[in-house]
């Protein structure tokens, strides 16, 4: 059977999608909000590194993801807000 | 034998160093990326300055390349700004500087200039004067060792100001405790 045939095949487009879903980035995992992020923040900033690549890699993310949705964060001041108020509350305790 | 000793006592020196350094687990842009969306965040909801100025401002600074580290120092003083008798006012200079069209690293570098006009200390700079970065621990370089050896400690806030933003109701979005600014500037006053 060439490749032809076999992308010709019903099975394919099934085939395609369980490999497009394990490749990492491609899942479908929910981005956190800012308040989430915010907590989660709190949580790995004086953890020791393995710990907080097990935090992080629970959620979904790597640290450069998390850096770039912080980041995100940054430029929104209404996010900044609730990423704030969490990393404040969640720090404080 | 000596070359033996001279190499185990070598290699344990330099975990030794390397285990007392690194108090954060996290890389020191994401750390700023931390503190700096939370001083943005507290800035903002303090009223210390615009929304719409600071998201003008961030975006400007972030697409000319302008640190985290940088970005966060300077609204951290805003954050600030209810403890730093020198930081007073400074939202009112952001906007104006704002307003008279400054962006990028041009506010930044004006930004800064006027915190250090105010004595707000831990500048570095290039040669050409340009803001390399913030020293913000005022800890001598030690760093915090665990959260119970935080730089941060004895910089809380004033029950002046405490009481002022209960006042207010905005105790809950104030930076607050040990952990609350770790990368604040030096709180003592003039």
């Amino acid at each position: 059977m060439n490749s032809i045939t076999w992308t010709k095949s019903p099975s394919f487009p099934i085939a395609a999608l369980m490999a497009i879903s394990l490749i990492p980035g491609c899942s479908d995992k929910p981005p956190m909000d800012a308040a989430s992020l915010g907590r989660v923040a709190a949580e790995v900033e004086f953890v020791s590194p393995d710990e907080a690549t097990k935090i992080l890699s629970a959620k979904g993310y790597n640290e450069t993801e998390f850096r770039q949705a912080v980041e995100e964060v940054m430029v929104n001041p209404d996010s900044a807000v609730l990423f704030a108020r969490a990393y404040n509350s969640s720090s404080a305790r | 034998m000596n070359r033996q000793l001279t190499f185990f006592a070598t290699v344990s020196l330099a975990v030794l160093c390397l285990s007392t350094t690194s108090a954060y687990a996290l890389d020191p842009e994401t750390l700023a990326a931390i503190h700096g969306a939370a001083a943005i965040g507290t800035a903002v909801s303090m009223g210390e300055i615009d929304p719409d100025v600071a998201r003008d401002a961030v975006r400007s600074m972030k697409r000319d390349g302008v640190s985290n580290t940088v970005i966060g120092s300077l609204f951290k003083a805003l954050a600030g700004d209810r403890t730093e008798r020198t930081g007073r006012g400074m939202g009112s200079f952001v906007q104006d500087a704002h307003a008279r069209g400054l962006r990028g690293r041009a506010l930044a570098d004006a930004i800064h200039a006027e915190q250090a006009r105010r004595g707000i200390p831990g500048q570095v700079r290039n040669a050409d004067g340009s803001i390399v970065a913030i020293t913000i621990h005022d800890d001598h370089g030690r760093g915090p060792k665990d959260k119970t050896d935080h730089p941060a400690r004895g910089h809380e806030r004033s029950e002046e100001v405490r009481q002022d933003e209960e006042h207010r109701g905005r105790s809950d979005l104030a930076p607050r405790g040990p952990r609350a600014n770790p990368h604040s500037v030096s709180r003592r006053r003039p």
